[in-house]
Parts: structure tokens; sequence; C-alpha cells
């Protein structure tokens, strides 16, 4: 076995440990559990049979296994991206309503 | 004068805020309103001290934010006008009354002009503030000689019509925006800006940021 394939099997058990210990603490929401879940179950299968992969790449007309991984990663982590962008600019959106509204009650005037 | 309120946002500015609203009171302004935007020293003691509402945000949120928490709370006290001044000093409060006149001519939103008085700009901001300009009147479709400025007025009808989104800085570009969209009359007058070491102001690097924004904004929701 190649010291890559032991790295990202290795990559791959922390993503399950990482999913596991995350469900438990109730820190991550259910999707991103079942991605982390999913994505380490696939890396460690492709690094123990490196010909599944190879099989999918000349299926859809690209040469190496690994080219075919970095072509459907780069999106992927994109739409990640955006992904989270969206929920930080929600957050936002609620964290403004609450301060607001928490500011507006507790106003104050001393007499002077 | 019972029914102007005056709008100032703080954040760290203990030093100036006691001093810019004795400026206002002065004028005859008791409806003062100083959102303390999490600031990190004295500014929310300070203030309250000199007998004015003050609202405290206990996080940060940007100027744009607590522009927009001080118009709703002057709203919900029956404001008819409603000023933005900065808390820094830079403004001088004796022109508050040019603002609330012409909102009572009719006009729904009166913005300051630092260009249409003689005003020692330093050249780096005058810079930065002229390409905003420029900027304004390719995207907003509104012309106007100074667009970054806190001084300004809304009619009731306006406050309640412009609903600040943007949390930071581009608020100021996100104003005209609206005033563009919902065909609000506008009008300018010309103010003095006291630029001071004391006061903080724009840092000009900020403004070339903002313009990126709101070109990614335009771009987007057009």
């Amino acid at each position: 076995m190649k010291i890559i394939s032991i790295i990202m099997i290795l990559f791959g058990l922390f993503l399950f440990i990482m999913g596991y210990y995350n469900r438990r603490r109730r820190t991550l929401n259910e999707e991103f559990i079942l991605l982390s879940y999913i994505t380490g179950f696939f890396i460690i299968l492709f690094s123990l049979f490196p010909s599944i992969i190879s099989y999918f790449a000349k299926l859809t007309g690209v040469s190496r296994g690994v080219d075919l991984l970095t072509y459907i990663s780069i999106p992927l982590l994109f739409y990640l991206v955006i992904l989270l962008y969206v929920k930080i600019g929600e957050l936002n959106e609620k964290l403004t309503k609450i301060v607001r509204e928490d500011a507006i009650n507790k106003g104050k005037r001393s007499k002077k | 004068m019972d029914k102007v309120w005056i709008v100032m946002p703080a954040y760290n500015e203990e030093k100036n805020i006691g001093k810019t609203i004795d400026s206002v009171k002065r004028e005859g302004f008791n409806n003062i309103v100083i959102v303390d935007d999490g600031s990190r020293d004295k500014t929310y003691e300070k203030a309250l001290s000199k007998g004015v509402w003050v609202l405290k945000h206990e996080v940060n949120l940007g100027q744009g934010a607590a522009l927009q928490t001080g118009i709703d709370f002057a709203l919900k006290n029956g404001a008819e006008i409603i000023i933005t001044f900065d808390s820094d000093g830079q403004h001088s409060a004796k022109e508050i009354k040019d603002f609330v006149k012409k909102i009572n001519e009719g006009y729904d939103v009166v913005l300051g002009s630092r260009f249409l008085k003689k005003n020692k700009i330093p050249t780096s901001r005058k810079i930065a503030l002229k390409i905003g300009i420029l900027f304004t009147s390719l995207v907003s479709h509104i012309r106007l000689t100074d667009t970054h400025n806190g001084f300004r007025a809304f009619s009731r009808k306006a406050a309640e019509t412009i609903r600040i989104k943007m949390n930071d800085m581009a608020h100021a570009s996100e104003i005209l925006d609206e005033i563009a969209k919902h065909k609000l009359k506008y009008a300018e007058v010309p103010v003095t800006i006291k630029y001071d070491k004391n006061i903080k102001g724009q840092p000009t690097l900020n403004s070339i940021r903002i313009a990126l924004k709101m070109i990614a904004r335009k771009l987007i929701f057009g």
C-alpha cells in the first residue's frame, strides 16, 4: 500500500470521528454530519480500491482517477463555501434583529 | 422642534460624545437618541450622563445598523423629522436647522454636502470622495455633490420607506439607492466638516472596499 493511501485512509477515519463527535455534541446539523460520513466512506473506499475510481474516470472520459476526484471536489467545495456564506448572512440578519430589539427595549434616559 | 429627533450612532467616542451632545442641545433640540454600537470605552456612560436617550447594541454591528436602530426608535416615539448626525464632532449642530427647513419645504430627504461650502479636506480623502460621487452617479443614477456624508435628514415618510440593511459603512450608498428606487424628493444643503486628529472619520482604503461591495451588490441585485 502506498503512503498516500494510508494518509487518505487516516483522513477518511478522521472525517468519521469528526461526524460522530459532532453528532454526540449536536454541534453540526444533520446534513453536514451525513456529508462527513459519506465523504469519509468514499475516501477510504477509493484508497483501498483505487481501481474503482479509475473505472469511473475512464467512463467519464478523464484519463486518471485522481483527476476525476479533483474535478468533482472543486465545484463541491465551492458549493459548500456558498452554503456557509448564506448561513452566515442569515445568522447576521437574526443577530441584528435581536440586538436591535434589545437595544430599543432597554433604551434609557437619565434625568438631568 | 418637538417632532425633530436627532439620531447619533456612536462607537468608541468617549472623547467627543459629550461635547457633541452639548452642541446639539444648545441649538434647542432635546429629542436626541445615541446608539452606542457596542463600544468598549465609556461612550455609553458619558452619553447617559447627558440626559439623552441612549440605546446600546450589545455587540458591534456597524454604523448602518446603529442608524436603523436609532431611526426605528425615533419613529416609535412619534418623530416627524429625523436628523442623522455623527457623534465624533465632525458636523456643526448650528446647521441642523437648515435641514429641518428643507424638510418643511416638502423634501423627503436632505443630504449634507461638504463640497457646497469651503471646507479644508485632506487630499487623499477628497480623491476618495470624488471617486465615490462619480461611482454613485453611475450606479444609483442620482446626481449629488457629496455621497458619503453622515449628516442627513429624513421626513417620517422617507424614514419609514428606507430600510438600511447594510450594517457597515456601505449603508451610505444603500440610502442613495433607496432614494432613487422609491423616487423620494431630495435636496442637498451645504455643511461644514471638521477634520481633526481626534476625529476618526472614514479611512480612505475603507471607501474603496465599500465601492467594490456596492458594485457587487449592483451586479447581483440590479
